[in-house]
């Protein structure tokens, strides 16, 4: 413990000199801060890994094979096993997806699996990240910069090698371009949270990193712009940018975020695009009821990893347990991200309460309902001494030529100690990973 | 497997002449302009610092004139306080070395997290002698070894023919635009010219051929007169020079 202590100042004078920053909006002031990093890793042991990453394959697999079906034959729905409305009454779905076919067919190219452990080792799955997971950036830089710092520590573990995120990405690329043309990871620019993580990324795979004005659509080809008004062609575009700013022509008409005319291109089948438009009707909190089901309808498998027990208000039975336990549970907003609307019944006044069952009674579609997982608590550094503290991990899963999973993840902590809540927006900080080899 | 040394190989995953935005070319231009401006201000700075020490603060004129800063003789300390810290002066070096970092962290890509550090670690240091108010400008020698590291790796990580262009053509103007205004000695100044010639005419057309040729006018065939009106073209031509 000391030892990692002793590196702490190292590891931050590092991240301080490559800007490892995170952004944050505080009273519609953008500030960049380091992300708070600790020094004692999560360790993860070799047969626990194997058990998750041949769970997360899995689960990320199905989920692709959802969201091909959702946008094309819709089998799932017709067979039953989820109900028509609940697919797409989910603002996740994006009816303009209707009958693309994606390059190589595949939607979630980069997913982020947000995991908990419990005290009784479980492990659970509080979310699907399909959209634009974030993360990745961090860790990576964190195990270059405590390999500087700690050799020792990793000559005395058998840690698994996580530098090459980078390099399964470039490769995911390569796939996803082809002969097409160019990468590129589109940024919405310097007062994005994660800037940082986009030229990062770019600068490590060697993909253009381009802003919104640095593209264009021409003939249902995407072009990159050059000094010399020269247009090279795009073959890929891992973008940085949600759904509704993509494509001012087809979503929000006031983006300037966006490409004009890029839904065309895609549609076209002339651009990869990094992950696929319309997925957030797969990682909907509602729909993540249902993934259980999806491996066993798509891949004819029992599920490897679970979801966190949940109920959706939408189905009777569901309901009734849940106003009649709502003061135990975790209730979510379907529609909000990034640690926003997670509610916990613990906290509630009886009138606070009260009206949460009301809402929940007239808008049953709009929330689902968890246990509370007795996570099992990591020791984070507080001065000079450990202090236990909640923490998640999210798993970073790449589908290109084959569905493969980064050995390591994004573990971030609560600095709350009463608070389950780990974002980085809200101020939690992060751990390296370890993934042990044996 | 070593990851280590596998991303020791060209890890570019488009070809090695890929291009660039206009937008990025003008901010690597803007880089090697603030960074090479700091740097010269600092090194200039030291001169005029070392004639104030016995409390002769009619040093100080001569540089803001040169730089338009407003020159105060009431009070040394804030004054010189102001000359290194003050954001709202446009050519303190602080203000000069923020900007230089704010176009340096979109350009992480471009030069490399390492190049962009020595402008971090240039920041960082900055930032902590203004918060303790710290007037030495010996506590500032760092500034010039990080922006002299920060050319250094430039000029060994940067392949990319456009992109070394366009930060070496902003470093060359700002060297010259610095000596013409200093009055450096000719030889001085004709060399910084030459050097920013060869840049710009080896690579694309990203200056102005017209004003390229009335520089080599003023500065090549007018080499005794490098003062008063001749000058104030000069500088004013390097305004407009570049094209992008």
């Amino acid at each position: 413990m000391n030892s990692f202590l002793d590196t702490r100042d190292a590891v931050n004078q590092w991240m301080d000199r490559f800007g490892v920053r995170f952004g944050i909006y505080k009273n519609k002031q953008f500030i960049e801060q380091l992300f708070p990093f600790d020094a004692i890793p999560r360790v993860i042991p070799a047969a626990q890994w194997s058990q998750l990453r041949a769970g997360l394959i899995q689960r990320v697999d199905a989920l692709n094979l959802f969201l091909a079906d959702i946008y094309s034959k819709k089998s799932i729905v017709k067979n039953g096993i989820i109900p028509e409305s609940f697919v797409y009454s989910s603002k996740g779905y994006l009816p303009e997806c209707e009958g693309i076919q994606p390059v190589h067919g595949i939607y979630s190219h980069i997913s982020g699996i947000d995991l908990v452990q419990a005290k009784d080792d479980t492990w659970y799955v509080l979310e699907d990240n399909l959209r634009i997971p974030s993360g990745a950036s961090y860790p990576m830089i964190a195990r270059t910069i405590t390999r500087k710092v700690h050799p020792e520590a990793f000559r005395k573990n058998k840690v698994a090698d996580n530098r090459n995120y980078a390099e399964l990405l470039r490769n995911m690329m390569t796939h996803m371009a082809g002969e097409r043309g160019l990468s590129v990871i589109l940024t919405p620019g310097r007062y994005n949270s994660a800037f940082f993580e986009h030229s990062y990324l770019a600068e490590k795979t060697g993909a253009l990193l381009a802003f919104p004005g640095d593209l264009l659509v021409e003939n249902d080809e995407l072009y990159y712009r050059g000094l010399y008004n020269e247009k090279r062609k795009v073959g890929a575009i891992y973008r940085r940018v949600s759904d509704e700013f993509l494509d001012p022509l087809a979503f929000d008409h006031s983006s300037l975020l966006g490409v004009p005319n890029l839904m065309r291109a895609y549609a076209a089948g002339n651009v990869a695009v990094i992950n696929a438009v319309g997925n957030g009707v797969a990682d909907d909190k509602g729909l993540y009821y249902f993934v259980p089901k999806m491996v066993e309808y798509y891949l004819g498998e029992q599920p490897i990893l679970q979801n966190a027990p949940t109920y959706l208000p939408y189905f009777d039975y569901d309901r009734s347990y849940v106003l009649d336990n709502l003061a135990k549970l975790v209730i979510k907003d379907v529609s909000e991200a990034g640690g926003y609307g997670v509610i916990f019944g613990s906290d509630l006044s009886k009138e606070r309460l009260e009206e949460l069952a009301a809402l929940i009674r007239a808008e049953p579609r709009r929330w689902i309902a968890q246990e509370v997982i007795d996570f099992k608590d990591l020791d984070i550094m507080e001065g000079d001494r450990p202090v236990p503290r909640k923490a998640d991990l999210r798993a970073f899963v790449i589908s290109g030529e084959r569905t493969e999973v980064w050995d390591s993840g994004l573990t971030r902590f609560s600095r709350d100690p009463h608070s389950f809540v780990v974002n980085s927006s809200q101020g939690g900080g992060f751990k390296d990973t370890w993934v042990m080899r044996e | 497997m070593n990851f280590a040394l596998k991303t020791l190989r060209t890890q570019q995953l488009n070809d090695m002449f890929a291009t660039i935005s206009p937008v990025k070319a003008n901010r690597l231009h803007w880089l090697g302009r603030y960074a090479e401006r700091v740097y010269m201000s600092l090194h200039i700075l030291r001169k005029y610092y070392d004639n104030a020490i016995e409390g002769d603060t009619e040093a100080y004129r001569l540089y803001c004139e040169k730089l338009h800063i407003p020159f105060s003789d009431e009070n040394a300390e804030p004054f010189v306080l102001d000359l290194l810290y003050n954001r709202s002066i446009a050519n303190s070096l602080l203000s000069g070395l923020e900007l230089a970092g704010d176009n340096a962290i979109m350009l992480r890509e471009e030069i490399t997290s390492e190049t962009l550090s020595y402008i971090q670690l240039s920041l960082s240091l900055m930032r902590a002698c203004a918060e303790r108010r710290d007037t030495n400008i010996a506590a500032l020698q760092s500034i010039t070894d990080y922006l002299l590291a920060f050319w250094g790796s430039a000029e060994e990580r940067i392949h990319n023919e456009t992109i070394r262009q366009m930060i070496v053509s902003g470093h060359l103007i700002e060297m010259l635009d610095m000596r013409l205004r200093f009055d450096y000695p000719y030889a001085r100044i004709f060399e910084s010219y030459e050097s920013l010639r060869r840049v710009l005419t080896g690579a694309g057309k990203t200056y102005d051929a017209d004003i390229l040729d009335q520089l080599d006018g003023l500065i090549v065939s007018k080499q005794f007169e490098m003062t008063g009106e001749h000058k104030a073209k000069a500088l004013a031509s390097l305004c407009g020079l570049m094209q992008i």
